[in-house]
């Protein structure tokens, strides 16, 4: 595909076949209307607070994350896939057709799970979980993205078989908020977050979007999987909770 | 080589963010809203029709890179721990469609510095306090601050991933024609496009004139102004 140059163009393609936003489009139920505010997306779902303290666990993470662009950003892509997945030629395509080098890095990832944050994964008991922490450092941008959960990898299938309610995807906040942290979800800018905060939000219809032009790192604990009873148990739980101890 | 740091340098020998920070009238705290500074101050709209103008400005503008002075490079490579990178906080663009002309003439600024900002899919700006007093070897020095102006006129509609903050003010949903100042000087701004779609503003900088306030009260109370 990348042998034939792609012009940039100055709104994004409206062909599943070929654009990776265009493909997400299909499938979700958001307005894609700047003007509109759907109270079922154009927000995320608060579930709780963690309180302790990682700032030593935070910092490593931060300094020993991995700078990713799309082709890589999956875990395994980076080991040796064979060949480019059709998924991510097309998220290169709008990229490229946005005006923006298709290697962009999005995030920086960090995958042990030190004591805290080791803590905070099991507090959910979520299946198959896949937890990694996102560092957005200063200049990252993640564009505009619908999740595809239930395609991400060969090794989610178990994902891909379940209804989009049973599987989750939660935040874990690690940082403070600073000025120069976006975040987005549909047309919801969130902000002013403390570290600890979790939250979910639609992940298969809200396209959403984050970049870092602070001079701060932002991390956060993100965990993907199935809920399981003991999900729907400790978020009854922490709904109610001032904080969880970690 | 800058060794990486989670957070800014107070150091106002070797950061201009600590520099620009210890003259400014700013809180710094990301928990208050300041009237005078979490804010812009809506100036007035321009009505007509530039979009094919836009088109031909995106088509000519260039990467813009962060200053190369040391003082600019610091405050990157300890937030980002990269050397040597050329990152683009936007593209820029000098040559004046007839229509952004008008546009420009309109607020009579003299002297005047003038430019197209063009923010691509992916481009940041950091945040930053603008030190206009060293824009042009000083060509707007010896002026009242009250008498600097910046001027922003958004040449695009605004859309989810646009993303303009001033201060602890997230900027959203302008149209394209809404034009507005803010307290440059003071308010630590920062901008990413996050979108798949350009963001194109003028950017003016400049010293008002007699005819740039009786612009400017025009504009206030006109619906929009005709292009």
């Amino acid at each position: 595909m990348n042998d034939i140059p792609i012009q940039r163009q100055s709104s994004p393609s409206n062909d599943p076949e070929v654009s990776n936003i265009a493909w997400c489009r299909d499938r979700s139920s958001y307005h894609f209307d700047v003007w509109d505010n759907d109270l079922r997306f154009d927000t995320v779902i608060g579930l709780g607070k963690f309180s302790g303290d990682w700032s030593t666990e935070v910092e490593n993470a931060i300094e020993h994350s991995e700078s990713r662009c799309l082709r890589d950003r999956n875990i395994g892509h980076r080991d040796g896939f064979p060949f480019v997945p059709p998924a991510i030629v097309k998220e290169e395509y709008d990229l490229l057709r946005a005006g923006a080098p298709a290697d962009m890095q999005w995030f920086s990832y960090y995958l042990n799970m030190d004591g805290p944050f080791q803590r905070m994964v099991d507090y959910f008991g979520i299946g198959h979980a896949q937890p990694r922490i996102n560092v957005q450092m200063p200049g990252q941008v993640a564009p505009t993205h619908i999740d595809k959960l239930d395609h991400q990898d060969v090794n989610w299938q178990e994902l891909g078989r379940a209804d989009q309610d049973n599987i989750i995807r939660v935040v874990i906040m690690l940082t403070p908020y600073q000025p120069g942290h976006f975040y987005q979800f549909g047309n919801y800018n969130l902000s002013h977050w403390q570290p600890g905060d979790f939250f979910e939000f639609a992940w298969q219809h809200v396209p959403h979007q984050t970049a870092n032009a602070s001079l701060y790192p932002r991390a956060s604990l993100q965990i993907t999987g199935l809920r399981t009873d003991k999900t729907r148990e400790f978020l009854k739980w922490a709904r109610y909770q001032k904080e969880i101890t970690v | 080589m800058t060794k990486r740091v989670s957070y800014p340098s107070d150091d106002t020998t070797v950061s201009n963010y600590a520099w620009t920070k210890s003259r400014s009238a700013y809180h710094y705290d990301s928990g208050k809203n300041d009237y005078r500074f979490d804010a812009v101050v809506g100036l007035g709209r321009f009505s007509g029709e530039w979009a094919t103008a836009v088109e031909t400005t995106i088509n000519n503008s260039t990467p813009h890179s962060m200053p190369e002075k040391s003082i600019f490079k610091y405050d990157y490579e300890r937030a980002t721990g990269q050397v040597n990178n050329p990152h683009v906080t936007f593209n820029t663009c000098f040559k004046f469609e007839p229509q952004f002309q008008k546009m420009i003439d309109s607020f009579a600024l003299d002297p005047v510095l003038a430019r197209i900002n063009v923010q691509l899919t992916g481009q940041t700006c950091f945040s930053h306090v603008d030190a206009v007093d060293l824009y042009h070897d000083g060509l707007l020095n010896n002026y009242d601050q009250n008498q600097q102006k910046q001027i922003f006129i958004m040449l695009t509609d605004y859309q989810s991933g646009h993303f303009l903050q001033m201060g602890n003010k997230i900027i959203t949903h302008w149209r394209a024609g809404d034009f507005f100042t803010f307290a440059h000087g003071h308010v630590p701004h920062q901008t990413a496009n996050a979108s798949w779609y350009p963001r194109v503003m003028i950017q003016l900088t400049g010293i008002e004139t007699a005819a740039t306030e009786r612009f400017l009260k025009l504009a206030r109370y006109q619906k929009t102004v005709p292009i």
